[in-house]
């Protein structure tokens, strides 16, 4: 992962392009064109990424607790607690993986490729300043597609896990939703929101930074997006603790 | 103290030197270019040439020394064309107008057409750079710096890659933009033919600085070392068989 100082550097120039955007987007100076463009191509890239790992976050989940929830004679609770469950850590945390591995990546591997063919350099002289053309509208997208993809991750994972409840230990539909409701708050998920915002934007600048720091060579392209899934990766899991701790 | 030449200087270039991290690849490097002149700046591979570009293009800033520019808008043509590889032809050219400029869209369509019918290239405006040779890509490229109007316009070693034919028109090329819309041109390069067909001054770079400069006609008949060398192509060959040993 390298020295400590280029731990800091690198977080230290992700901050940088933070800032620098957000002072774009703060001054509208946002390519919706593009922006349009970014989110329907991250969106439709992990769509289907995300239904097929929650689902089966959501079965997998219900079988270990249908068949100890009956035990103890509280199958009432499954649609609770496997709400609760989904709703707090696991759709926005999964959600946000998937984004890193699927959209993140590919950022990097765009924006690096770039790098190395000298579009970014064009970029620049022809005076546009490659965060507010590259960064803007993938920050955005990436922070309107995550929360978008998570609240699809809740529901199908919730869904999921209903209907195996329903076939494994009986609860009806009506009754596991009404365990749902009773226990997830509307502020649960405007938490899930929050977080899904959060991590999003977090892949967004991770990813472009990275490519923009790619050196020449297609070696190190492909160094760059290992390195905007793991650095996307650790910085979901500390940003999930850091907000959960925040508000719960 | 600023001379009358120096004030005729579109480019000039005073002690500069540049360094990546321990290695130096310019050192004190001087030189002038004047406007409406088109000048080579010769020198093997990894001489620093296109550092020299990126240097006058502002994407690099010199560790010391002084760069004045005497222009408004430049553009580069960029050695592999640095084409956006997601973006048509006709909206690579368009992009730095629209996203710089408050060029209403048909200015900006006109400037378009104008600039790739200059290259003879008008029938790719709807293709992706990926459809297109490397040659197409270059002189794309330079269509698009064209479209800026600029004051000057950088190559980056413009005929490498290509087969001679097509370098021979883009060098027509090079000579038309300065006879007729008084382009300054900067051109770098390691081909004798490119020096010898579009240089009204040569520079040779060497060892981070210039260790030669003469006229086109003084390159071509000057028999010291480094004009000699670099015209009988032996200089270039000799770098190349260094390197390759290595
Ligand atoms: N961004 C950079 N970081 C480190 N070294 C560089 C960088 N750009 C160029 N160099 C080095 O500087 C030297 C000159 O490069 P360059 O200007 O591209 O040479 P030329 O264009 O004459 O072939 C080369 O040795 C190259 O490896
Ligand atoms: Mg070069």
């Amino acid at each position: 992962m390298g020295s400590l100082n280029e731990i800091v550097s690198y977080i230290g120039s992700s901050g940088i392009n933070l800032l620098e955007t957000l002072k774009f987007i703060a001054r509208g100076r946002v390519n919706i064109e593009n922006t349009a463009v970014q989110t329907v191509k991250a969106g439709i890239g992990s769509l289907f990424i995300v239904v097929t790992t929650q689902s089966f976050i959501g079965l997998a989940m219900s079988t270990q607790l249908a068949k100890e929830f009956e035990k103890l004679g509280a199958e009432a609770f499954i649609g609770g607690f496997i709400g609760l469950a989904t709703v707090r850590e696991l759709a926005p945390v999964i959600s946000a993986i998937v984004v890193a591995g699927r959209v993140g990546a590919a950022i990097s591997a765009e924006i690096g490729s770039m790098k190395v063919t000298e579009q970014i350099d064009a970029l620049r002289v022809f005076g546009i300043n490659p965060l507010r053309y590259l960064l803007v509208p993938r920050l955005i997208a990436a922070s309107m597609v995550n929360p978008l993809l998570t609240i699809i991750a809740a529901i199908v994972s919730i869904m999921a896990g209903m209907v195996l409840s329903n076939a494994s230990v009986d609860v009806s539909y009506s009754a596991y939703l009404n365990s749902v409701r009773q226990f997830v708050m509307v502020r649960d998920v405007f938490i899930m929101m929050f977080k899904a915002v959060v991590f999003g934007g977090a892949i967004a600048i991770i990813a472009t930074t990275t490519g923009l720091e790619v050196k020449n060579g297609a070696e190190s392209v492909g160094n760059a997006t290992t390195k905007t899934v793991v650095w996307s990766i650790m910085a979901i899991f500390t940003l999930n603790y850091i907000i959960t701790s925040m508000f719960f | 103290m600023p001379g009358i030449e120096d004030q005729q200087t579109i480019i000039n270039f005073e002690n500069v030197d540049l360094s990546f991290g321990r290695k130096k690849v310019l050192d004190a490097l001087s030189f002038k270019i004047f406007p409406r002149e088109i000048v080579t700046i010769a020198g093997p591979s990894g001489s620093g040439k296109s550092t020299i570009l990126k240097l006058i293009s502002g994407l690099l800033k010199p560790d010391s020394g002084e760069i004045t520019i005497r222009a408004g808008r430049f553009g580069m043509a960029f050695q592999y064309g640095a084409l956006f590889s997601s973006l048509t032809v006709r909206k690579n050219i368009s992009l730095a107008l629209e996203e710089t400029t408050n060029f209403s869209k048909w200015e900006i369509s006109g400037r378009v057409r104008e600039s790739l019918e200059t290259v003879k290239l008008g029938h790719t405006i709807n293709m992706c750079p990926g459809e297109l040779s490397g040659g197409m890509q270059k002189r794309i490229s330079i269509a698009r710096a064209l479209a800026l109007h600029p004051e000057i316009l950088l190559y980056d070693e413009p005929s490498t890659g290509l087969d001679p034919p097509t370098a021979a028109k883009l060098e027509e090329d090079m000579l038309r933009f300065r006879d007729k819309i008084g382009l300054t041109s900067v051109v770098v390069t390691h081909d004798v033919e490119t020096i010898k067909h579009v240089s009204d001054r040569v520079l040779i770079l060497d060892k981070g600085h210039i260790v030669w400069q003469g006229t086109n006609e003084e390159f071509t008949n000057d028999n010291s070392p480094y004009p000699a060398s670099f015209r009988e192509r032996k200089y270039v060959e000799e770098i190349k068989t260094r390197q390759r040993r290595v």
